[in-house]
């Protein structure tokens, strides 16, 4: 069932479009990928989902039960854990996690539970009586991360979670999010890092411009780019171009001459394992040397290539 | 409950912050202390240089009357009347009873002379041996001829010289009128009251004061603690006037603690918790008030205890001012805390607003030295409306209740008025 569903929203700031009809679905459970380079319109998508700006157009419609939750109540629904650290410096890390739960009215003894899980559950109990700006990035990453699960959301929103991350704290906080997930917590998961959104959401959209260029579980987009396999020649061999048959491509610009194999969709040529044989026998019955071969697997960088023509961090 | 949840963070943060501290409650103190010294009112140690030390030198014969020497035979009552002899000491007395006035009897004009050269008296006062001789002769027509030779315009009419510093100054000056105040105060009554119906006039005006004081069963107006205390009069004016400058420096506190709110991302977090803009203000509102309330009372309290400074015949008045101040401050706080973008303009707009309005309102220098359009021009500052109840109450001996209460209203409409521009600005400012 969608806790969340975005139709068709719109933003422009001073005449320049942020967002621009993005529209997707978050089931309960769900994490959701927002991917894109930055400025792409992850941040300002998020912004209008939290309420925190309105959008010129379209709508954003949080469900709790079988009931729309509108308005300011849609607070009370939402954590939301901000690109850049929102926590305070001169409190001390259960100092904050208590401001922030007792925001939500929570009585004192189930604040001091919450917070007390809360701290568990991103490694932080030992610290809990250290000023904030005593801790190390990573550690402030994650109490962060621990502020805005203290009155149990439905719908999470994080925006960027671990840019500035010790591979450690990745880590960790990407455990949390599965484990909430697991627990039925709808998870919007903001960021470019492909790999990280590959590897725990289940579905995603990638922006940019302000786009949707692809809304699709992560199989459906991995299915949209084909596995590669590019093989490096030991020197220039343009006589081999005609020989091909379409079996591969063969490239010879300011990098080293390359025969590339490419397993997309609409290839008919067979499968690329058929294809790399055939090619590598053409190769050495003229006698062109292989320098290296290289397997290239799908993922979303690749897909973000294709569809825009350039990187994710270009 | 979300305010007092806000209010209890910041304040917390507020206590943590030691500078924040510094500048709120032990700035102030040590530029009272400063100012004290400088004037030399610090715990009620006196600056001689700031007094008119006059020194005196009695060669007047008494004449050994017990009785009015010439009064008129045919004046009697039962009311003894001061002899021709008791009007020296009562000089000297009335001398000393001048706030700022030493007197010092000398034997001998050398001495006196002596005392001015090494020890700075100011004047030297010589009651010639034919004082008591003519002030007997003296008619009272004497006293007030102020054409001739008169009391009124000479004191050689009763054998009293001065002598002062040379070159004179204005000290001298003021020593000069002084005495000759005081001595015609001694004097004049004493000849006027040798005619019978002058005599008599004073009696009856006198016994009808009396009766009026009886029948009004008015306790003889008390002195104000601080009417003797030449020390703590300094710290009248002082202490209010910088506890007013300072309760307006939480300004840039308040400035600097919204911005950082912004800087450090938790404002746009706190919008997205149920916390409503309205327990937001408040909640970082309140915390500076109480502060700025605390600050107030804190330096009072000081003023009292290290310096001896008064708190007026009705301290209870300083209750409401200290309020409506503290408000009024607290809610130019929040407006400039929505006009400033950065810690660069916290540090100067606010300072510039919170110095600019303190030294036009004459918490640098004492109102009423002031050039009265700037008088007039300072009314628009809360600062003003704060240091005229404050004068109100700390320094006159009965406080006009009505004038301290008109400060007030208008120290809350400085604070409403803020507030309310504070408020529309803030609800518009980008998340």
């Amino acid at each position: 069932m969608s806790v969340l569903v975005v139709e068709h929203l719109r933003k422009a700031f001073d005449g320049r479009v942020a967002v621009d009809d993005v529209s997707f679905q978050v089931d309960a459970g769900e994490v959701f990928g927002l991917l894109g380079p930055n400025g792409a319109g992850k941040s300002t998508t998020m912004s209008m989902i939290a309420g925190l700006i309105e959008p010129d157009a379209g709508t954003v419609t949080l469900t709790l039960g079988n009931g729309e939750v509108t308005g300011a109540d849609r607070r009370w629904l939402l954590g939301v854990v901000p690109q850049d650290l929102a926590i305070y410096p001169d409190l001390s890390v259960r100092e904050n996690l208590t401001f922030f739960g007792s925001l939500y009215g929570l009585s004192r003894d189930d604040l001091r539970e919450r917070v007390d899980q809360a701290l568990e559950r991103v490694g932080l109990t030992d610290r809990q009586t250290s000023l904030t700006r005593t801790l190390s990035g990573g550690m402030k990453r994650r109490l962060n991360f621990a502020a805005a699960l203290l009155h149990d959301p439905k719908l999470l929103i994080l925006d960027e979670p671990t840019v500035g991350v010790d591979p450690q704290s990745r880590a960790h906080l990407m455990d949390c999010v599965r484990n909430l997930s697991q627990a039925g917590m709808a998870v919007i998961y903001a960021s470019h890092y492909m790999e990280e959104v590959q590897a725990i959401c289940r579905s995603a959209a990638i922006l940019d411009h302000g786009q949707v260029l692809a809304n699709d579980s992560i199989e459906g987009l991995l299915a949209r780019v084909g596995s590669r396999v590019e093989i490096v020649l030991s020197r220039r061999a343009p006589e081999v171009s005609g020989k091909l048959n379409g079996h591969a491509r063969y490239v010879d610009d300011q990098a080293a001459p390359r025969l590339l194999l490419e397993n997309e969709q609409d290839n008919n040529d067979g499968p690329i394992a058929v294809r790399l044989a055939r090619t590598l026998e053409l190769l050495a019955g003229l006698g062109v040397p292989v320098r290296s071969a290289e397997t290239q697997s799908a993922n979303l960088e690749r897909l973000f290539l294709d569809l825009t023509g350039r990187g994710l961090r270009d | 409950m979300n305010i007092w949840n806000i209010a209890a963070k910041d304040l917390l943060l507020l206590v943590r912050d030691r500078r924040a501290l510094v500048v709120l409650v032990a700035l102030p103190l040590v530029f009272i202390a400063i100012i004290g010294m400088s004037t030399g009112k610090m715990l009620g140690w006196r600056n001689k240089n700031e007094t008119l030390r006059i020194a005196v030198v009695d060669d007047s014969t008494p004449t050994g009357d017990a009785a009015t020497s010439s009064a008129d035979e045919t004046a009697s009552d039962d009311r003894e009347d001061p002899t021709v002899d008791d009007l020296v000491p009562e000089i000297l007395a009335r001398l000393g009873e001048h706030t700022g006035i030493e007197v010092t009897p000398v034997d001998a004009l050398d001495t006196a002379r002596l005392l001015m050269e090494d020890e700075h008296y100011t004047a030297i006062v010589i009651i010639g041996s034919r004082f008591a001789e003519l002030v007997d002769e003296m008619a009272p027509g004497d006293v007030f001829n102020t054409q001739g030779s008169g009391l009124a315009s000479d004191l050689g009419a009763v054998d009293i010289s001065m002598e002062t510093a040379d070159p004179p100054t204005n000290a001298s000056a003021l020593a000069r009128l002084i005495v000759h105040n005081e001595v015609f105060g001694a004097v004049a009554p004493y000849v006027l009251k040798k005619n019978r119906a002058i005599r008599q006039a004073i009696r009856v005006g006198e016994l009808r004061q009396q009766r009026k004081q009886e029948d009004e069963s008015s306790p003889p107006e008390e002195e104000s603690d601080f009417s003797g205390n030449f020390g703590s009069i300094v710290y009248q004016r002082v202490v209010p006037a910088y506890t007013v400058m300072f309760v307006f420096f939480l300004v840039t506190l308040m400035s600097r603690s919204f911005m950082t709110e912004r800087e450090l991302g938790t404002y746009r977090r706190l919008k997205t918790t149920p916390v409503s803009s309205a327990s937001l203000i408040l909640g970082k509102v309140i915390p500076y008030f109480l502060i700025s309330l605390v600050q107030s009372a804190l330096l009072f309290i000081c003023g009292r205890l290290m310096f001896g400074m008064s708190w007026g015949e009705q301290p209870w008045l300083l209750y409401p001012v200290v309020f409506s101040t503290s408000a009024a401050a607290t809610g130019l706080g929040m407006l400039i805390a929505t006009v400033v973008r950065s810690e660069a303009q916290v540090t100067s707009v606010a300072m510039l607003v919170v110095l600019a309005m303190a030294g036009v309102s004459g918490c640098f220098t004492p109102r009423d030295w002031l050039p009265e359009a700037m008088q007039t021009m300072s009314l628009a500052t809360p600062h003003a409306w704060a240091l005229i109840a404050y004068d109100e109450i700390l320094n006159t001996s009965r406080p006009a209740v009505a004038q301290v209460w008109q400060c007030c209203g208008w120290l809350w409409l400085f604070a409403v008025s803020y507030f309310i521009v504070g408020w529309w600005r803030f609800r518009s400012l980008p998340v």
